[in-house]
């Protein structure tokens, strides 16, 4: 085994990124070569961005607002969803990023409730396994962190969601919308955030009129720290969002009113959570109508990792014939693949909330 | 309210003590309901419920007296009218686009359940009616006729009042089902001066109930408390203060103050409720008590009120104090999983009164000092009382610091090595 293949097998921290390691988000698909820790550099992932205004909200949402989130709930998903992504990125061959587990566990900690330990475990299992499992034209489906959640609270009474737990007061709505604006913009999804924010003002006030009820209603639900959370951190994902704008932005619309329908006729005030499991499996089709490149990640990690494809495949094909286990192999099978092939080609995903 | 998937029971109690002549109410409910769907309850279970649910005094386990408010649903009080031709009312009310769907005498009330197709024309009908409906509550009415929902309307019946005499108005329960887990307060709004208070109890089989579209906050809890406050008027006094206080801090919320699985308590406040009086109040999926039977031996075996059958019932007291501004919305509810028990518990601690005249008891003093000090600071950053009052309260009531025995100043470092 030459030199480069050896420091590019299949370990999963070989090839880990580093969390100081310069990451930019480039449309046009060039790589990016950085030798040097930069602060600014790091701040330029969205993904940086997107964990520390959640843990502040963790923090926000534990002082402030006096959440009841026990320290086995934060374990339970961190630890669960941070080694379901050592497990599957060991299974599947590609480098263990910290970042996207970190983030859904950090969402699945804010919006999912539950009483018992196991069922926090479940959750990150969940959220991760079907970022592996469940794709299309190599790109996954399903938001991690809205599929657990959408699976626990409807499968289960053990656990909920608790959309009512923010209040809707005006300072934390303007505070969210402006560290929501700033995530979204960096990683380039501002439209589907706000195109959804509007549509689903739209329903609301149309709604109001149409009852003729004041306009302190609908502000009021506009004003739910819930709905911005989801607005800003879980529909905005770029991994799970059609990859054209025009598409986006009619993702944007058809979730805003399936949420709406099913808030509003239905009855549910988790509605617009669970609207989101049912207009994904749209984006693979609105891709195909509006073609445009995905949206990617580039790391530095990447070039190392691209030139020694071939050699992974090797190295992992003859892992799971000869000693792999069974979960592997089920995994892979599940993914279609009979021989190991790099399957996030070179960018690590974001994956909101 | 007892809730159980889309089956609804709400039993109201108000807490009207005027003119019986005066008193009507407007309820929005979202579909017709049948006579056998409306029955009178008894006030003494919803206040055997408030006794059980009330706030505690760890050092008495006596029931506590401290209740704030009756359970209140005031949706739209107006001078009512009296009696009226009831065939011309109907034909009168269709041309108006509102349509008498039934009408029943229950008990000392009179209902009628009303569907209408405009506002304008409900807003007539009821004031013909003699129904002071105040101008603003033209547009909540349309909204609720634009949701399709239907007005459960009663007064007093004044001859039925007479027959059953007593002073209070009894609680009136509607049994629905309906995927809407709400409470309609916005009528109630419309001619509130100032804030109005509700207090909710459900009972539900999964577990709390929370409000989904305003922030559901928790009570204080576990503060220890000075010793005045153990007579009931005091403490029924804190309890308001410390609930303003909380009201005014949280901003919107509805407030927790009691979450409780009804298998067990400990301690009590006030007996369990039996699984008939849980009936009573709505949860119809419980069984019946056991009764008594007969054993082997010719005794009787009286049926175990607190074990014996499970009482497969969570119940939760939410308290909210309302207006228009600060709620512009009704009230939405969701059942969650959580079962884990929570109560408004305030402590009383005695110090010891005997002989402390050893080295002990010196710091036990010193321990108290900083102990009643916490009390009454405490006590004021809950209630915002004056903390000076607070302390004189205190020394008022004899809860003062035993006498230190008199010992030299001891400087910190002749302990150290047992000289």
């Amino acid at each position: 085994m030459d030199a480069e293949v050896q420091r590019n097998r299949c370990r999963p921290f070989a090839s880990t990124v580093s969390p100081f390691s310069a990451a930019t988000f480039l449309r046009d698909g060039g790589v990016e070569e950085r030798s040097m820790f930069r602060v600014r550099d790091v701040w330029a992932d969205a993904r940086h961005a997107q964990i520390a205004v959640l843990t502040t909200l963790i923090c926000l949402g534990i002082t402030v607002f006096d959440f009841n989130i026990p320290l086995w709930h934060i374990v339970g998903v961190a630890g669960s969803a941070l080694g379901m992504q050592l497990f599957c990125s060991r299974a599947v061959c590609t480098s263990f990023d910290w970042r996207s587990p970190l983030i859904t566990a950090a969402s699945l900690t804010l919006l999912l409730r539950t009483d018992q330990f196991a069922w926090s475990a479940l959750a990150g299992v969940i959220a991760i396994g079907s970022k592996f499992v469940v794709r299309i034209n190599g790109k996954h489906i399903f938001n991690p962190a809205n599929f657990a959640i959408v699976i626990l609270a409807l499968g289960t009474t053990s656990a909920w969601i608790s959309p009512g737990q923010w209040g809707a007061a005006g300072w934390f709505a303007v505070t969210l919308a402006a560290l929501g604006l700033m995530v979204t913009g960096k990683a380039k999804r501002w439209d589907v955030s706000l195109m959804y924010l509007a549509s689903f003002a739209a329903i609301l006030f149309g709604r109001a009129l149409w009852f003729g009820d004041p306009l302190a209603i609908p502000l009021h639900q506009l004003q739910s720290g819930a709905l911005l959370i989801f607005a800003f951190f879980m529909i905005s994902d770029p991994m799970t969002t059609p990859n054209a704008r025009p598409a986006r932005l009619i993702y944007a619309v058809l979730t805003a009113a399936v949420g709406a329908f099913i808030v509003f006729d239905f009855y549910r005030a988790d509605g617009v959570i669970l609207a989101l499991i049912l207009t994904a499996p749209l984006v693979p089709i609105l891709d195909k109508i509006f073609p445009a490149e995905r949206a990617a990640w580039r790391v530095k990690e990447l070039h190392h990792a691209q030139i020694s494809q071939t050699a992974r495949g090797k190295r992992c094909s003859r892992r799971t014939i000869v000693g792999g286990s069974s979960c592997y192999c089920l995994l892979r099978l599940l993914r279609g693949k009979s021989r190991c092939q790099l399957v996030q080609r070179g960018f690590k995903g974001r994956h909101g909330p | 309210m007892a809730r159980d998937g889309d089956r609804t029971v709400i039993t109201m109690v108000n807490d009207y003590q005027g003119d019986p002549t005066e008193f009507a109410m407007v309820i929005p409910t979202p579909v017709v309901l049948q006579e056998s769907q409306i029955n009178i309850g008894k006030k003494s279970t919803v206040d055997h419920l408030d006794a059980y649910t009330a706030p505690r005094l760890v050092e008495y386990h006596d029931p506590d007296p401290c209740r704030v408010n009756e359970f209140q649903y005031r949706s739209l009080q107006s001078a009512a009218p009296t009696a009226s031709a009831r065939i011309q009312k109907s034909a009168a009310a269709k041309t108006l686009g509102v349509t008498i769907e039934a009408e029943y005498t229950i008990g000392e009330y009179d209902i009628v359940i009303l569907s209408a197709t405009q506002s304008d024309g409900l807003q007539t009908w009821l004031d013909r009616e003699g129904y002071k409906v105040p101008p603003k509550a033209r547009s909540v009415l349309a909204s609720y006729i634009a949701q399709d929902m239907k007005f459960f309307v009663a007064k007093v019946n004044l001859e039925e009042k007479a027959k059953l005499g007593g002073e209070f108005l009894r609680p009136i329960q509607l049994a629905f089902a309906h995927d809407r887990f709400m409470l309609p307060i916005r009528l109630g709004t419309v001619n509130a001066k100032g804030k109005q208070d509700l207090i909710l109890y459900t009972l539900t089989r999964k577990g709390r109930v929370e409000s989904t579209n305003y922030r559901t906050a928790k009570i204080p809890t576990d503060m220890g408390l000075p010793l005045f406050l153990t007579s009931d008027e005091e403490f029924g006094k804190f309890y308001k203060a410390m609930y303003a206080k909380t009201a005014e801090r949280e901003g919107p919320a509805v407030i927790l103050e009691y979450a409780w699985d009804m298998n067990w308590c400990d301690p009590c406040a006030a007996d369990p409720l039996s699984q008939d009086q849980l009936r009573e109040l709505g949860a119809f999926w419980i069984g019946r008590d056991q009764k008594p039977r007969i054993g082997t031996n010719g005794k009787v075996i009286a049926p175990n009120r607190i074990g014996g059958q499970a009482r497969d019932a969570f119940v939760t007291r939410l308290h909210v104090r309302y207006d228009a501004e600060s709620f512009p919305e009704d009230l939405k509810f969701q059942e969650t999983g959580d079962r884990q028990n929570f109560q408004g518990r305030y402590i009383m601690r005695h110090p010891f009164k005997g002989d402390i005249s050893c080295e002990a008891g010196t710091d036990y003093a010193r321990q108290l000092a900083d102990r009643f000090e916490k009390e009454a600071t405490q006590l004021a950053s809950l209630t915002g009382w004056d903390v000076a009052e607070i302390r004189q309260k205190m020394r008022d009531d004899g809860q003062i610091l035993p006498s230190i025995p008199e010992t030299e100043d001891q400087q910190w470092w002749e302990g150290i090595w047992n000289k």
